[in-house]
């Protein structure tokens, strides 16, 4: 058990700098997704935690302690990889009992610890097989458990469930998450899967382009996202965004529709002046009128998703998703008004590029 | 109209592919296969494009059997999941490869690359090779290159699962109305529910080799076939909890194994074994505990998804997942009261729906 | 910003370098220096670096041994056996990664035949082409001792192998789906070969070709074995410098330059696609 500690961490590589001098904390038991896009520098960090990178500048303190110049199999870290890499001729028992066997561990002890772990993870009918006859889904479990018997005092996974199908996905996240209420363990879990890191963790670190732009629980993160990078990158459907100009205390524009503002709202535009980035979740935009912030647009699609309808309606030179009941739906180039929760609008300055898709570097 | 008749497929001596198999696939209908993967999507594919032969059974076009006709002469397009772009030519001449080969004129081939990379979004790299292109850019390629031309049937084999989620929901949109434009015959292989339903006019679910069920999206969420198929269609899965039915005044009535009545059945389910129920996530309160004719759960896991929570809750031996509203704080190792709509209940027996067609609902 | 580093770790670092350097590079520098020596500058003791440079090597080796007519021999014998066993070897390979043709065991096989040692066949070989020299056909196809074909048949039956195991890993990492692709575009079987397959392939036969026309080149035993004196090639020739008045060390030297040089020009030319095919499949999706 380990708290985890950054100071202006900071790697290079060459002439590139991936991370660009974070701090963090992570307290003892805690788990923290790291979440953003490829080359936000989320897996140059963990590598740094795990000591299978060095650290350019800056510390990493384990419980108070450096750890920079502790080597990776001292700092008594278990990482987990995408592919749980097991040894094919030995059994599923001396799969997991191999770290123990290599520390030295007397025979007694072993047992033990194998058949504790491999209880609590429900892999003790398996203990006598080999690995070729193990599902994929046993296998992990067996990676899994290999890692933690060891006991280690921090547990790193690295987008260990990406390219799985729905129900797959849940059961993953189900079996994650018990690991880490069964066990304990500080966990950090890497990930660019924004609904993986809401779910699982108790803090999200949402980074990109090497900084942390957001550090809380998911319900913050969601609701209160501290620039529009990270309203932008977190919530499913994702967040639509609109430029929005000649803002003042009377109201703003958004694609040629004038609405007027709340208290809170005003505050906010007397902040940001009169140009600046407007968003809003598609939860919080519903078809018809009755909000002081309306918007006229043309519909485009209805995605009938059974539970729920999912909209998309262009408004002005924006297309823009909303969630709606079933059964509600729009036709092709109608002309449609949407309403929008003047509670939910979020203003951001105008110079961050989130409107680019992350792809497309 | 496509139809594979009892199709088998065998890959070397011990690895079949699919078993038996029949599907139809209709002129102009998008068509999803659904399943996890390994459940013989791809083969469907490729068995359509000609790119392999069923070891038994036919394919057939309008009644008539291709199996023998080469890839080639089937005028099928299709996306590769691996992208399957040549890594000599450029973006621009990726997309053209397939109007050259039909020997298009040169203007015609460009106005035709320059819309359909517009449309993609990727006019900015046309004239780079694919090594010099993200993962995003490479499956638009792909997908590109199929569309480009006019074609008899277009396969799509999971062409937006490995772009970035705004980029894949964007997308999604742009393709469901792209296929309704064209009045294309599609099959689109994916193994995200959301998709399926989205896009679909009909999706198959196809589980090691077999076909599950066919049917529209509507179709399989409100009438699943089996516990398969309830537990694959909807975000988040459907859960189940095992039940006994015993004789009630009208028919019969569904138990708990801790003795909480929760529905009604049909007389004929009275000492069937293998009982379960399905229910969705939407179709459970969170109540008080301990109040009349709710059931007793333990909070175990919860997730937050940003606009909803999702509480793992067990019940006896079962768990059931339900969603909440995100403002609704629970810890883990609390005891709630669980309220189930008894309208909206599955009733499974060893599996399969209950053949007395969704009674549950109708006589509670 | 740059790394910082110390100065004694740089001059070690470049003190390795140069040693390296200096171990492979300084025996062709001594033996061109040597071909242009006047004789009783060669074998003295100190080696003498300063000396006034004379052609008379040169002249001895091209005009009195007449060299050329062992690199025009090499030449014919080293590009046409490249020729034959790039094209055999690529669609062999293509074959073998494909169509899994002989479950891995042909592949196996052909393999094994290059764990042969040269000098094991050398004796029958002598004794097949001198036989087959001797019938109709042998005689059209120039197959008889000291005739090119008889080498170019040993080159190909000894890089062959090599060849296809080389080629089958990099036809191996052509993803299928890009055939699929092309032939659902409407391109036969022949033409997704030649437009899709093999330019994708090039940098993995232009590396084959690269390694086989050097083993060509260089090879010795078959030359020696099987020529007596018109088919004879550069390694050969430069035997035949070896005299019983003793060796003449100032035209072997020169007779050596002459014939590393083309393959030196060659090698630099190719540096470019061979790169690109020892990294081959760096660029994928």
């Amino acid at each position: 058990m380990a708290r985890i500690t950054a100071n202006r961490l900071l790697k290079r590589y060459g002439n590139f700098q991936a991370v660009h001098g974070i701090d963090f904390d992570i307290a003892d038991g805690e788990f923290v997704a790291i979440l953003g896009p490829s080359g936000c520098g989320k897996s140059s960090t963990m590598r740094m935690i795990a000591g299978l990178e060095s650290i350019t500048e800056g510390q990493i303190l384990f419980d108070g302690t450096p750890v920079n110049d502790v080597r990776a199999r001292d700092r008594n870290v278990a990482m987990s990889f995408e592919n749980y890499a097991l040894y094919a001729p030995i059994t599923v028992y001396e799969n997991i009992a191999f770290p123990l066997r290599s520390a030295g561990k007397d025979q007694a002890e072993i047992d033990r610890a194998v058949r504790a772990v491999a209880e609590k993870m429900e892999l003790t009918p398996l203990l006598g097989l080999k690995p070729g006859r193990l599902s994929s889904g046993q296998a992990q479990r067996v990676g899994l458990a290999r890692a933690l018997v060891r006991k280690p005092a921090v547990f790193l996974l690295d987008e260990p469930i990406s390219h799985l199908d729905t129900r797959q996905r849940y059961r993953m996240r189900r079996f994650i998450k018990s690991i880490h209420q069964e066990f304990g363990h500080t966990m950090i879990y890497v990930t660019h899967d924004q609904e993986e890191a809401l779910a699982l963790a108790d803090r999200v670190m949402v980074m990109s382009d090497g900084a942390i732009q957001q550090l809380a629980t998911p319900p913050e993160v969601y609701s209160r996202p501290a620039n529009a990078f990270v309203a932008g990158f977190v919530g499913e459907p994702p967040i639509n965004f609109f430029d929005f100009s000649d803002a003042d205390e009377t109201g703003l524009t958004i694609e040629g529709n004038r609405v007027s503002l709340t208290d809170p709202l005003r505050a906010r535009v007397r902040e940001l002046g009169p140009v600046g980035l407007a968003a809003i979740r598609p939860h919080f935009m519903r078809l018809g009128a009755g909000s002081p912030v309306q918007l006229q647009g043309r519909g485009f699609i209805t995605e009938e998703l059974q539970d729920h309808n999912e909209i998309f309606v262009d408004i002005g030179s924006v297309r823009v998703s909303l969630i709606a009941p079933p059964g509600v739906k729009v036709a092709r180039n109608e002309t449609v008004t949407i309403s929008v929760d003047p509670d939910h609008l979020l203003l951001f300055p105008a110079d961050v590029k989130v409107k680019e898709h992350s792809d497309d570097l | 109209m496509y139809a594979l008749v009892d199709v088998h497929k065998r890959y070397g001596l011990r690895t079949v592919a699919l078993r038996r198999l029949n599907l139809e696939i209709r002129t102009g209908e998008f068509f999803v296969l659904y399943g996890p993967a390994g459940a013989g999507k791809s083969t469907i594919l490729n068995l359509l494009a000609g790119l392999t032969k069923p070891t038994t059974g036919d394919v057939r076009r309008n009644g008539q059997s291709i199996v023998h006709v080469p890839p080639e002469r089937r005028d099928a397009a299709m996306a590769f999941e691996n992208y399957a772009l040549y890594s000599h030519l450029s973006v621009a001449e990726n997309l053209a490869f397939p109007l050259r080969a039909a020997g298009l004129p040169k203007a015609e081939i460009e106005t035709r690359v320059n819309r359909i990379a517009g449309v993609l979004g990727i006019p900015h790299v046309l004239h780079r090779r694919p090594g010099f292109l993200s993962g995003g850019q490479r499956q638009r390629v792909a997908l590109g290159r199929a569309i480009i031309r006019p074609a008899d049937i277009y396969l799509l084999d999971e062409p937006i699962g490995h772009l970035d989620a705004k980029l894949r929901h964007r997308m999604r949109a742009e393709l469901k109305a792209l296929a309704v434009e064209m009045k294309a015959t599609i099959v689109f292989t994916t193994t995200s529910s959301k998709e399926a339903l989205a896009l679909a006019d009909r999706i198959g679910i196809l589980n090691a080799g077999r076909l599950e069920q066919v049917g529209t999206p509507a179709e399989l969420y409100n009438a699943p076939a089996n516990t398969f198929v309830a537990s694959f269609i909807g975000d988040p899965p459907m859960s189940f909890l095992s039940v006994t039915a015993r004789p009630d005044d009208m028919a019969a009535a569904l138990y708990t194994a801790d003795g909480q009545r929760i529905g009604t059945a049909p007389a004929s389910a009275v000492g069937l074994t293998g009982l379960q129920v399905g229910i969705r996530s939407n179709a459970i309160q969170m109540v008080e505990p301990g109040a009349a004719g709710t059931l007793a759960g333990r909070v175990e896991v919860v997730e937050h998804l940003g606009h909803s929570n999702i509480a793992v809750i067990s019940t006896g031996k079962d768990e059931l997942q339900v969603s909440t509203e995100a403002e609704i704080r629970l810890r883990p190792g609390e005891t709630v009261g669980l309220q189930i709509d008894p309208a909206k209940l599955h009733l499974f027996s060893g599996g399969a729906a209950f053949a007395d067609a969704a009674p549950a609902r109708n006589v509670a | 910003m740059q790394r910082k580093t110390s100065i004694p770790l740089e001059v070690l670092r470049y003190g390795a370098i140069f040693l390296v350097l200096g171990f492979f590079v300084f025996p062709i520098f001594w033996m061109v220096l040597t071909s242009f020596k006047p004789e009783s500058a060669i074998m003295v003791s100190p080696p003498r670096f300063l000396f006034t440079p004379t052609l008379d090597n040169y002249y001895h080796a091209i005009v009195d041994k007449n060299f050329f007519f062992y690199i025009k021999n090499t030449l014919i014998i080293s590009v046409i056996s490249t020729a034959i066993v790039v094209f055999i070897g690529s669609l062999a390979a293509y074959s073998f990664a494909r169509y899994n043709v002989g479950d891995g065991h042909i592949l196996f096989f052909i393999l094994s035949t290059k764990m042969m040692p040269a000098i094991a066949v050398i004796l029958p070989y002598f004794l097949i082409f001198r036989d087959v020299g001797k019938t109709a056909v042998g005689k059209a196809l120039h197959l008889g001792l000291d005739q090119h074909g008889a080498l170019i048949v040993s080159y190909v039956m000894f890089n062959l192998p090599f060849a296809i195991w080389l080629l089958v890993s990099f036809f191996q990492d052509i993803p299928r789906s890009l055939e699929h692709s092309a032939r659902l575009d409407g391109l036969s079987r022949l033409q997704v070969l030649r437009k899709v397959t093999f330019p994708l392939a090039a940098p993995g036969i232009a590396v084959t070709a690269v390694f086989t026309l050097i083993f060509c080149w260089n090879e010795f035993l078959f030359a020696y074995i099987l020529t007596r004196k018109l088919a004879s090639t550069v390694t050969v020739g430069v035997e035949s410098f070896f005299t019983l008045q003793g060796i003449l060390w100032g035209p072997v030297a020169a007779a050596a330059t002459i014939s590393v040089a083309p393959m030196l020009v060659f090698v630099l030319v190719m540096q470019r696609y061979m790169v690109r095919g020892l990294t081959f499949g760096a660029v994928r999706g």
